[in-house]
C-alpha cells in the first residue's frame, strides 16, 4: 500500500505543469541529440546540468532523467534510417532495422521500436520501484567497509568503460581518482594540490570537467572530421504497426525487456550488453529466428526494449547506492550530489519526493516518447540531414555560459576549455574520458570510507575481508577483473587442446 | 593515425603528470598505518598510476604491437562511425540489401583541417578567455561565435550570422533574462 500512496505523491510531484514541461523538453531535447552522430547522452545531460542547477532539484533530475531516455531513443532512428548507430546501445537494432528501411519499411521499424521502448521502459520502471527501497533498506546498514568495496566494484567497471586499452582506461580512472583529491581534505581538512589558488580549495568542480571532456572534445572530434549524414531517400509509411507485427513483436519486446532491465544494473556498458544479449536470445528462441537479419520486427523490437530496459536498470545501482555503472549515470549523480541530493541508501528516507518524482517521470517520460516520437518522426529524418558542424558553434556557445553560470566564475570556463582539449588530445592517443569522470564521482567517496575503516580496524586492511557483505562484493570485482583474464586462458587452452590432434593429423 | 613514437611519448608524459603527482604527495603528511594522513591517498594513487603508465608504454613499445590502431581511436570516441555496410548477423534469408534504394552514407572530408580545425577552435576558446575581461562575456562570445562560423567552418555568410546571433540570443535569454546570471560586463562596464 506504501508503494502504491508514495507512487501517488510522486505522480503528483512529475505531472506538476513545470516538471511536465521539462520533462517534455529533456525527452525532445534527448532525441534530437541521440539522433545526431557526434554527441552520446552523457553528452547532452552534461550540457544541460548548469540548466538544472538553476531549476528545484526534482524537476532538474526528471529533466536530466528525460533527457537521457530520449537520447537512448534517438539513437534508434540513424541505426534504422542510415545503418549508422547513434550511440552504442543501438547497434544491434541496425542489424533488422535498417534492412527494414531497406525494404520500405522504415517506418514499422521506427515504430515498433518506439512501441518496444514504452512497454519495456515502463516495465523496468514497475521492477525498479519494486526492487530500489528493499536494496535501500539493506544498504543502510551498510558501514565504511562495505561502501569501499562497493565502491572497489564501481571502479572494476572503469577498463569495461574505456573500451579499447584497458590499461589505458585504468590510468584514466586512477587521474580522475587523483584530480577527485584536490581541494581540502576530506577527514583532516589539510588543503592539497591547490598550489595557493584559492578557486582550487574546493577542489575541481566535477561539471566543468564533464562539459569539457563531453562537450568540448566531442565538438572538437566534430570540427576535426566534418562527417555529415547524406540526405535519406526513404519514404516513410505506416508507422503503426498491424496485427501481424504486433504478435511477432510481443513476445521479444517482454524478453528484450527483462535482460535489458538486468543487464542494465550491471556496472559497465549495461545498454550496448544488453541489447546484443535480446538479440541473440531471440536468435535462439524466436518462432522466425532463421529470419532475423534479414528486416524482420523481432530483430527491432528485441535490442530497442532491452536499451530502454537499461537505462532504467542502470539507475538502480546509482540511487540505491551512490555507485554509477555508467558514463551517464555518473553524470546524473554528479548532477544529483550538485543540487545538493546525496543518491545511496539514504536517498529514498530522505528525499522521497525526488525519487518517487523521478519514478513517476520515467512513466511519464515514456509516454512522452511514444506520444511525440511518432508524429515525429519525420522532423527527426530532417534533423538527421543537418551538418553537425552547423552543432559546434551552438554547443559552444551553451557549453561556456552553462560553465560560468555553476559559480558565476569565469575560473569554471578555464576549467572546461583546458578539460575539452586535454581530453581531446588523449583521446586521440587511446585515453578514454569515461573512466576518469567515473572515478572523479567515486574518488571521495572511495578515499573517504577507505580511511574510516582503517581508523576502525587501527590500519589493518583486514577488516575489509572479515566482514561477509564486504568479503562478498570485494570478490565479485576480483571476479570482475580477473574474468577476462581467464576467459582469454580458458579459451587458449581449450584452442591449444583442440588444435593438437588436428595437427598430429596432418601428413 | 599518431606515429608509434608520439604515442609513446604521451603514455610517457602521462606517466610523468603521476610522477609530478606522486612528488607532490610526498610534501603532505603520510600520517600512520592507524590513522593515515592526507598524502596516503594520493601518494598511492600515483604510483598505481606510475605502475599503470609504464605498463602502458612498455605495451607500446612491444615489438609488433605499436604500429596497431586499435587503441587510436578509443570506441567511446565519437565522430565517423564506420558504417558495417550490409549490417548485421549473417542473414539466413533473403540478401537484399544491394537491392536497396540509398547506401549507409556516412561523408567524411579527409583533410588537412583534421589537424589544424580542432586547434583553431582551441585558440578561439583561449582568445574568448582573455577577451572576457576586457569586452565583457556575451560580446566576447559573439565574436567568438562570428570566429567558428565564418572562418573555421566556413559556413555562408548568412547561415553563419543567423547561427550566431541566434545561439548568442539563447543564451542571453535563458541563461541572463531567466536565470539571471550576471555576465561578467566590459571595462566600460556595459
Amino acid at each position: 500500500m506504501d508503494l502504491l500512496a508514495n507512487l501517488g505523491s510522486g505522480f503528483l510531484t512529475a505531472l506538476s505543469p513545470t516538471n511536465l514541461m521539462f520533462a517534455l523538453l529533456g525527452v525532445m531535447l534527448g532525441m534530437v541529440v541521440g539522433a545526431l552522430p557526434g554527441i552520446n547522452p552523457s553528452g547532452a545531460v552534461a550540457l544541460l546540468l548548469p540548466i538544472g542547477a538553476t531549476l528545484e532539484p526534482t524537476t532538474a533530475i526528471i529533466m536530466l532523467a528525460a533527457t537521457y531516455y530520449g537520447g537512448m531513443y534517438g539513437g534508434t532512428l540513424t541505426s534504422v534510417m542510415v545503418n549508422i548507430p547513434g550511440d552504442s546501445s543501438s547497434v544491434a537494432t541496425t542489424f533488422d532495422g535498417y534492412k527494414m528501411a531497406v525494404k520500405g519499411q522504415a517506418g514499422k521499424a521506427l515504430g515498433i521500436a518506439a512501441i518496444g521502448s514504452f512497454i519495456a521502459g515502463t516495465l523496468a520502471a514497475v521492477m525498479l520501484m519494486v526492487a530500489a527501497p528493499p536494496l535501500a533498506d539493506w544498504a543502510v546498514r551498510f558501514g565504511p567497509p562495505e561502501f569501499f568495496a562497493l565502491t572497489l566494484l564501481g571502479l572494476t567497471t572503469l577498463t569495461a568503460l574505456g573500451g579499447g586499452s584497458k590499461l589505458k582506461a585504468a590510468a584514466m580512472g586512477v587521474l580522475g581518482l587523483l584530480i577527485g583529491t584536490i581541494g581540502l581534505d576530506p577527514i583532516l581538512g589539510d588543503s592539497r594540490f591547490t598550489f595557493g589558488n584559492i578557486n582550487l580549495l574546493n577542489g575541481i568542480d566535477f561539471l566543468p570537467i564533464v562539459i569539457g571532456l563531453f562537450g568540448l572534445a566531442e565538438i572538437a572530434n566534430i570540427l576535426a572530421n566534418r562527417t555529415r549524414v547524406e540526405p535519406v531517400r526513404y519514404k516513410l509509411k505506416g508507422l503503426l504497426p498491424d496485427r501481424e507485427d504486433w504478435r511477432h513483436a510481443r513476445g521479444p519486446i517482454v524478453r528484450g525487456g527483462t535482460v535489458g532491465f538486468f543487464g542494465g544494473m550491471l556496472p559497465g556498458s549495461g545498454g550496448t550488453l544488453s541489447s546484443l544479449l535480446a538479440y541473440a536470445l531471440e536468435r535462439r528462441v524466436a518462432k522466425r529466428r532463421r529470419l532475423l537479419g534479414t528486416g524482420i520486427v523481432e530483430g527491432v523490437a528485441a535490442p530497442e526494449s532491452a536499451n530502454n530496459a537499461a537505462a532504467t536498470g542502470a539507475m538502480i545501482p546509482m540511487l540505491t547506492l551512490g555507485i554509477p555503472g555508467s558514463a551517464t549515470t555518473a553524470v546524473l549523480l554528479g548532477g544529483l550530489m550538485m543540487y545538493g541530493i546525496q543518491p545511496g541508501p539514504l536517498m529514498i528516507s530522505e528525499n522521497p519526493g525526488v525519487f518517487w518524482g523521478l519514478v513517476a517521470s520515467m512513466y511519464i517520460g515514456n509516454t512522452l516518447l511514444l506520444i511525440i516520437n511518432l508524429p515525429m518522426v519525420p522532423l527527426f529524418v530532417k534533423a538527421l540531414q543537418l551538418r553537425p558542424t552547423t552543432l559546434v558553434p551552438i554547443v559552444i556557445g551553451i557549453a561556456l555560459a552553462g560553465a560560468y553560470s555553476l559559480r558565476n566564475n569565469l575560473f569554471d570556463v578555464l576549467v572546461v576549455i583546458i578539460a575539452g582539449a586535454v581530453g581531446y588530445f588523449l583521446r586521440q592517443f587511446g585515453y578514454p574520458a569515461a573512466p576518469l569522470v567515473l572515478a572523479m564521482v567515486l574518488g571521495p567517496m572511495v578515499e573517504q570510507s577507505l580511511r574510516q575503516s582503517l581508523q576502525m580496524s587501527q590500519g589493518s586492511l583486514f577488516i575489509l575481508l572479515e566482514r561477509p557483505v564486504s568479503l562478498v562484493i570485494l570478490a565479485l570485482a576480483a571476479l570482475i577483473i580477473t574474468a577476462p583474464f581467464l576467459g582469454g586462458l580458458i579459451t587458449r587452452t581449450r584452442n591449444r587442446r583442440g588444435a593438437g590432434p588436428r595437427v598430429d593429423a596432418t601428413p | 593515425m599518431p606515429a608509434v613514437r608520439w604515442r609513446a611519448a604521451v603514455d610517457a608524459a602521462v606517466g610523468l603528470l603521476f610522477l609530478c603527482w606522486f612528488l607532490a604527495s610526498l610534501q603532505l603528511p603520510y600520517g600512520d598505518g592507524g590513522r593515515p594522513g592526507p598524502g596516503a591517498f594520493p601518494l598511492w594513487l600515483s604510483l598505481a598510476g606510475m605502475v599503470l603508465s609504464t605498463a602502458v608504454v612498455v605495451n607500446a613499445l612491444r615489438p609488433g604491437r605499436g604500429a596497431r590502431g586499435g587503441d587510436a581511436v578509443p570506441p567511446d570516441a565519437p565522430g565517423p562511425v564506420p558504417v558495417p555496410g550490409p549490417a548485421g548477423p549473417p542473414a539466413a534469408g533473403t540478401d537484399d540489401a544491394p537491392a536497396a534504394g540509398a547506401p549507409a552514407v556516412l561523408v567524411e572530408d579527409a583533410d588537412s583541417g583534421r589537424v589544424w580545425r580542432p586547434l583553431g577552435g582551441l585558440a578561439g576558446l583561449v582568445g574568448f578567455f582573455l577577451l572576457v575581461p576586457v569586452i565583457g562575456f556575451l560580446a566576447s562570445l559573439v565574436l567568438l561565435l562570428l570566429y567558428l562560423c565564418l572562418v573555421l567552418i566556413r559556413m555562408k555568410p548568412l547561415t553563419g550570422l543567423a547561427v550566431t546571433l541566434g545561439t548568442a540570443a539563447f543564451v542571453y535569454a535563458v541563461f541572463y533574462l531567466a536565470f539571471g546570471v550576471p555576465f561578467p560586463n566590459s571595462l566600460i562596464g556595459v
